[in-house]
């Protein structure tokens, strides 16, 4: 979206919409945090989802306040601590249906796409 | 940390328009990524990266734009002032109205926002106690406020209206006023009795004179003025006592009706 410095490559709306299942996605691979998600979600991307923290952070206390992420600070004999958030078993079943929702909804566009290009 | 960084963070958190609890849990957050990600780059270009704090707070607020609960409602308020179309409405309830309804601009759909609610602010607003530029309610204050009480520039009250152009049954206080029982103002008109430059009632007083029966109050009040004056300024040494104790008693009722309705409305947010 030229001129939107929120996202680089996709919709902000669209970005938006999947932000949940993103993040679920990337947390239940690992658990992980803030900085650690927006750089991984920047590299898997070639950097065509740019990620803002106003964006990320919102997301995962929604998330959190719903109970599919938990949060803890660890130091690590680090200076500086981090806050990491890790899936519960409701995050699972959350991401699952996401998961499922977002497939879905692909092949359906899809479909109808294909569909248009045959008829046309 | 880093001054730039700090300074950074505080301008994020002043356009954040939450409680406190949770300003801190994203300033907690915001320092550890600014931390985080200045191991590798400089505080600057970390700061940079992350855009500017405006956009950010906005992006938080896009979150929580819809949590009452979140923001409260003197952040409510502040933050209705700032954006243009907005509405957010407390989970507690009373009966099928909320305890608080702030609503201002239009929805998506173009439909004006409305607020209905026990307390309610708006371009238009319903309830007890509605503010707005057009309100209506049992206490009403607005541009143009009409109920039970009203303040506004126009206001129609049925016990009271108190502003420019003002009517009421009761009592009307007003540059223009016009009542049923009492009329103050410039220009003051009431059935019983009105006091102003210009008056008309069955008891007056204005610029021209009064009417025969206030003339005999007057001459009464004042022919006894000496006698009476001790006992007047008796009362009025013991008035802020008796203002201070109506306090404390409205408060006392206050306090356990407003936590027995906080507490019924977080049972019916955990149910």
């Amino acid at each position: 979206m030229a001129g939107d410095d929120t996202v680089a490559g996709p919709d902000k709306e669209l970005l938006r919409g999947t932000l949940e299942l993103i993040v679920l996605s990337i947390i239940a691979a690992r658990e992980s945090y803030g900085y650690a998600i927006i750089t991984t979600i920047k590299e898997r991307t070639h950097g065509q989802i740019d990620l803002k923290e106003g964006s990320l952070y919102p997301v995962l206390y929604r998330l959190e306040d719903s109970g599919s992420i938990e949060s803890v600070w660890h130091a690590e004999g680090r200076g500086v601590p981090r806050k990491y958030y890790r899936i519960t078993q409701r995050g699972m079943e959350e991401l699952a249906r996401l998961r499922q929702e977002w497939l879905g909804y692909v092949k359906l566009v899809s479909n109808l796409i294909e569909g248009s290009e045959q008829n046309g | 940390m880093d001054r730039m960084a700090e300074r950074y963070i505080s301008r994020v958190l002043w356009n954040v328009y939450l409680k406190p609890e949770y300003k801190w849990q994203i300033e907690g957050d915001l320092r550890a990524h600014i931390e985080e990600a200045s191991q590798q780059k400089s505080v600057a270009e970390v700061l940079k990266d992350m855009g500017h704090p405006r956009k950010i707070a906005a992006e938080i607020m896009e979150t929580y734009r819809d949590s009452y609960e979140k923001m409260g409602l003197w952040n409510a308020l502040m933050y209705a002032s700032r954006v243009r179309d907005f509405e957010v409405k407390s989970e507690t309830k009373i009966g099928n109205w909320p305890l608080v309804h702030i609503a201002m601009g239009y929805k998506e759909t173009g439909e004006k926002n409305i607020a209905r609610g026990i307390f309610a602010f708006g371009d238009i607003a319903i309830g007890g106690m509605a503010v707005g530029a057009i309100s209506f309610g049992v206490l009403a204050l607005g541009a143009v406020a009409i109920g039970g009480i009203a303040f506004g520039a126009i206001a129609l009250g049925l016990l009271l209206a108190l502003g420019s152009a003002t009517a009421s049954l009761m009592l009307a206080v007003g540059a223009i006023a016009i009542s049923g029982v009492f009329a103050f103002g410039a220009v003051a008109i009431s059935w019983f009795a009105a006091i102003g430059a210009f008056a008309r009632a069955t008891y007056y007083i204005d610029s021209s004179g009064a009417s025969k029966v206030v003339l005999g109050w007057m001459e009464w009040f004042t022919t006894d003025l000496a006698e009476r004056l001790p006992t007047i300024i008796d009362l009025a040494e013991r008035l802020p006592t008796i203002i201070a104790v109506c306090v404390i008693v409205t408060f006392l009722i206050f306090l356990p009706v407003s936590s027995a309705l906080r507490r019924k409305g977080g049972r019916a947010k955990d149910e």
